[in-house]
């Protein structure tokens, strides 16, 4: 095998050499940016050196170059008559792979990991500037790893039998899926599950096709499993994306229903929630095509209210007595526009007079679980400055490698000494103690340029005395999940932990408040606070919505005793019902995906299950789905494959649809026939015996001329 | 007959409509020098890639040392030298280069042989593959398929587009290296000189279809040329059917036939009333052709030349 490492090695090396050298030039070109001197402010504090875009995008491209332009040399040179060279020796097939698989992986690894390594070795040794953390080397890292599903996917490419031109690149949909799911996963290793996932899929494959020079009846199963999976994916994009483009085309030519709201219309329109700032929860309606909205109460009763995004709202009683009254409502936006509606209120007497709406800006939103989104790929995973005023001449900031808030003389770089819970240590002094707990990537704090927010606590930074001021330590056992300080609650500090919901003081003067967390918290993504009631009580919103609106959609709110913390009212939001989903129209090419769509539609997102309305569309993609069987199911008949393969091809229409039958054509040869000279029916070349009367195969005809001895 | 060392079963292939191969069934025996002869796209190299498990057939098997082609074991295929047609290298290595690369995969390594060949055919250590001549690669790629001492050695067309000085080279290494040594030769060719001068078998495809496969001194006594000499003209019209007829030539007074020997074929031939019937011999190159060439009565060039005057 070491000699075929060498020949394969030998024939790669130069484009391997030249794909270093471009990637290094590239990333000298990035680092450049590292080493500017001119700016005002390091550029390190926004992007660590190994996590600019700089030199990510050189690693990406260098990835895609590379990593392609290897698998494709590799499995160009291993084709046709070079194939026939390489493999007729006394070494197995397998071995002859494995042996230019190695050469290409190390040369691809050589090729990636140099100039990797020499970004690192001049960031952190040769020029150091400012903090270092090897963490931040993951995500180029990762870039490596990524290109690796290329390489054999270039192979592949190159060596499969496409039998028809524009099939010969479908699996390069796969092998870039894998890469850009691989890259994206917050968690380092997840997205080295996925790489190694993906690339023995591409390896089988590869292999199968190498082995069997492309010949798909000599190809063991599994091989034919790989190749499959790597073409469906392609083919699946492909009837997909061509499914919404048929059907936006229909759309725009026969005003086509379902497309309207994207591919998955939903026919019912969710009912918006607000909360009025003395804690009712109240229905808004906003009719399409009129201006300003109405609000009911959760009895459907009208109100009066104000909403506080609107600079100003006019009421003008119009007419009427009793219960019943017109009144035109007028409002004016805080940019000049006015819109104004005439309304029914019914009852104005009973209408509440506390009449105004709180808005997304009345609560301080906590996160759940924003910090794992980016994982290791973000810088705030390993460091966090802090931004003094006026002119800086040492930059402070925390290394979690390191547990300590390190100061940079500006723009020596030279380090200052560092600032730990004990107090600041020169520099060469040995640290007499760390910052614990992991840090939390994302708070949302009010002036955090200042703030360090850890699981184990919260502290500010003090630069003139170079100390870290406590603000909240958690408590023995406990763990701090999220911290948020908005303008809405100006005087605390809202403070989220694995057991409590907490209100701290910034100052004495204003009190502490321990809330407890809901039981099921964990189903909620974001947790909304806001001060009602003049400050009185406090609500909290959890929701699995997103907080950017200033409607509610779902989870509950909660109304606390501001002071005590005791519970005052529970008001849950009605489970929404999304109406019915409309998918049958782009879904008939993929009905598993549409029957799969509205299960998943009616079981997890809520939406209403209305047989009549859905019945209809299970019949059409039900019917699509035998469709598609029966294609493949004839298909397979007509080629004479046997009934477990006609079974197979039948179930893979059955499930795939439109792209199951296209990876039968993909996939299997087309038997030749010619006519049976028994019964005169076309029968299958490849079979000894004819599929419908069984007769062999004649003798050629003799001419008279034979000799055999 | 001495043990077959390759076998074809029934094997046939299509390349979409057409079928290159059809039922071909063939027995090469050990020690043989083996031609398989036959027109561009008669089906000669993909029997010999269905032989080395390249190409898996349609229908039908073939076997080398008993294994079926599909299934060789490495170390079988090692007893297996493989020419392919064109001579292909890997263009970038060194002749050098080229000897390591490849002795590295054998327990034996004849290097005296190596070395007599790349002599032979005048190529310095130091040139690469893509730098030679099509003689030069042609005697590099044979000297590595020999070097290996395989006990079979398959030839696809392996003189195909070499000068006659290189082809002459090539053959001589060819009888040299396989003179004495109990190896077996199977190899295809449409240069017929070459053929006579090596091969003691012979088989002939003809579109696919096996016509001829004997021991070479059978072919020749099988194939003759007749000559039936008419006082007054070749009989104009169809010619009756005469067994074993490959074809047949009219000029002037004389009909010349070539045809394999058949019981009653003197008979059909006298039929037609001839003054005198000669039989004479028949190089190897004219009774190949004879097969591979147009079947049934032609006329000779000279007659349509004559005639059109």
């Amino acid at each position: 095998m070491r000699a075929i490492i060498w020949k394969q090695a030998r024939e790669l090396l130069r484009w391997a050499v030249l794909g270093m050298v471009v990637l290094g030039m590239f990333v000298g070109v990035a680092l450049t940016e590292w080493y500017d001197d001119t700016l005002s402010r390091p550029p390190v504090m926004t992007r660590l050196p190994l996590h600019t875009e700089g030199i990510l995008l050189a690693f990406s491209l260098g990835m895609i170059g590379i990593g392609l332009w290897l698998g494709k040399l590799t499995g160009y040179r291993a084709r046709g008559t070079e194939w026939a060279l390489l493999i007729h020796r006394p070494v197995s097939r397998t071995r002859i792979f494995a042996g230019m698989s190695v050469a290409m992986l190390g040369l691809y690894v050589a090729a990636m990991g140099i100039p990797l390594a020499g970004v690192i070795a001049v960031v952190h040794w040769i020029k150091p500037r400012g903090p270092f953390a090897w963490g931040t080397a993951l995500a180029a890292v990762m870039a490596v790893l990524v290109g690796i599903p290329l390489l054999f996917g270039g192979m592949l490419i190159m060596q499969r039998r496409a039998k028809w031109y524009g099939s010969m690149w479908l699996p390069a949909a796969f092998m870039l899926a894998v890469s850009v799911y691989a890259a994206k996963r917050p968690e380092f290793w997840h997205g080295v599950l996925w790489v190694f996932g993906g690339t023995v899929v591409l390896v089988v494959a590869a292999w199968g096709v190498f082995v069997s020079g492309g010949d798909e009846e000599k190809q063991p199963v599994v091989v034919k499993a790989a190749q499959g999976i790597t073409l469906s994916v392609g083919l699946l994009y492909g009837v997909l994306i061509g499914g919404l483009m048929l059907v936006l085309f229909a759309q725009y030519v026969t005003d086509y229903p379902f497309m309207k709201d994207g591919p998955i219309a939903f026919t019912g329109t969710p009912t918006d929630y607000r909360l009025t700032a003395d804690g009712q929860l109240v229905i808004e309606k906003h009719e399409v095509g009129k201006p300003g909205r109405t609000w009911t109460d959760l009895q459907g009763q009208a109100l009066l209210l104000e909403d506080s995004s609107r600079s100003k709202r006019t009421v003008t009683m119009l007419e009427g007595s009793g219960d019943d009254r017109i009144a035109q409502l007028e409002d004016s936006d805080t940019d000049g526009d006015h819109s104004a509606t005439t309304q029914l209120i019914t009852s104005p007497a009973s209408q509440p007079t506390a009449g105004k709406l709180l808005d997304n800006d009345a609560f301080v939103w906590l996160a759940q679980g924003s910090d794992r989104k980016g994982g290791y790929q973000e810088q705030r995973a390993y460091v966090r400055w802090f931004f003094t005023e006026g002119r800086v001449e040492v930059w402070w900031v925390y290394e979690a490698a390191l547990g300590r808030v390190v100061g940079y003389r500006w723009p020596e770089w030279t380090r200052v000494g560092s600032i730990g819970p004990e107090g600041f240590a020169e520099d060469g002094a040995e640290p007499k103690s760390r910052f614990r707990g992991r840090m939390l990537s994302n708070p949302n704090v009010m002036g955090k340029d200042l703030w360090l927010c850890l699981s184990s606590g919260v502290y500010q930074l003090d630069a003139e005395q170079r100390q870290m001021r406590p603000v909240y330590e958690a408590r023995p056992g406990q763990e701090i999940v999220q911290v948020g300080n908005r303008a809405a609650l100006p005087h605390h500090l809202v403070i989220q932990t694995d057991k409590t919901l907490e209100l701290v003081g910034r100052e004495e003067k204003f009190g502490n408040v321990v809330l407890p967390l809901l039981e099921d918290q964990a189903d909620y993504r974001y947790i909304g606070i806001a001060p009602i009631d003049g400050g009185r009580k406090l609500a909290v919103h959890y929701t699995r919505s997103s907080y950017y609106s200033d409607q509610l959609r779902d989870g509950c709110v909660l109304i606390y005793d501001a002071a005590t913390g005791q519970l005052v009212q529970r008001q849950d939001i009605p489970e929404q019902r999304r109406g019915v989903p409309m998918v049958a129209g782009f879904a008939v090419f993929e009905p598993s995906f549409g029957i799969g769509t509205l299960i998943w539609a009616v079981a997890w997102k809520g939406c209403e299950f209305d047989l009549k309305s859905m019945l209809w569309q299970f019949e059409v993609l039900g019917a699509a789905a035998v469709v598609f069987c029966l294609v493949n199911v004839v298909v397979a008949w007509r080629w004479a494959l046997g009934g477990r393969r006609m079974a197979w091809w039948g179930v893979l229409g059955l499930v795939m649809g439109l792209a199951g039958v296209l990876l039968l054509w993909c996939m299997v040869s087309r038997p030749v026939k010619v006519r049976c000279a028994s019964c005169g029916r076309k029968r299958v070349v490849r079979r000894e015996r004819c599929e419908h009367c069984a007769a062999e195969f004649g003798r050629p005809a003799e001419n008279g001329t034979e000799v055999f001895a | 007959m001495s043990e077959a060392v390759i076998q074809f079963e029934n094997l046939t292939h299509w390349y979409g409509k057409h079928c290159a191969v059809d039922q071909v069934s063939l027995a090469v025996p050990r020690g043989s020098v083996f031609a398989l002869l036959g027109r561009n796209g008669s089906g000669k190299s993909t029997m010999i890639r269905a032989l080395l498990g390249l190409q898996k057939p349609t229908r039908g098997r073939s076997r080398v040392f008993g294994e079926d082609s599909m299934d060789l074991a490495p170390q079988t295929r090692g007893r297996i030298g493989y020419l392919a047609e064109g001579h292909p290298l890997f263009g970038w290595m060194k002749v050098g280069e080229a000897e390591r690369f490849e002795r590295s995969f054998y327990d034996s390594w004849n290097e005296r042989m190596f070395a007599a060949v790349v002599e032979h055919f005048r190529i310095g250590r130091k040139q690469r593959g893509k730098d030679l001549s099509r003689g030069q690669r042609a005697g590099l790629a044979l000297a590595l398929t020999l070097a290996s001492e395989p006990e079979v050695l398959v030839l696809d067309d392996p003189a195909m587009g070499l000068d006659p000085v290189a082809r002459q080279d090539f053959l001589e290494s060819i009888v040299l290296t396989t003179r004495d040594s109990g190896r077996t030769v199977f190899f295809s060719s449409h240069i017929l000189a070459d053929v006579e001068r090596v091969a003691d078998h012979v088989a002939i495809l003809d579109q696919g279809v096996l016509r001829v496969c004997c021991p070479m001194e059978v072919f020749r006594q099988k194939v003759r040329r007749v000559v039936a000499t008419f006082k007054e003209g070749v009989p104009a019209g169809k010619l009756p059917d005469i067994p074993g007829l490959l074809y047949a030539v009219r000029c002037a007074d004389e009909l010349s036939l070539v045809a394999v020997e058949r019981s009653g074929q003197k008979e059909a031939i006298w039929a037609l009333g001839p003054a005198a019937v000669t039989e004479e011999p028949i190089s190897l190159d004219e009774a190949v052709i004879a097969y591979l060439g147009e079947h049934g009565v032609r006329t000779s060039l000279l007659e349509k030349i004559g005639g059109g005057q």
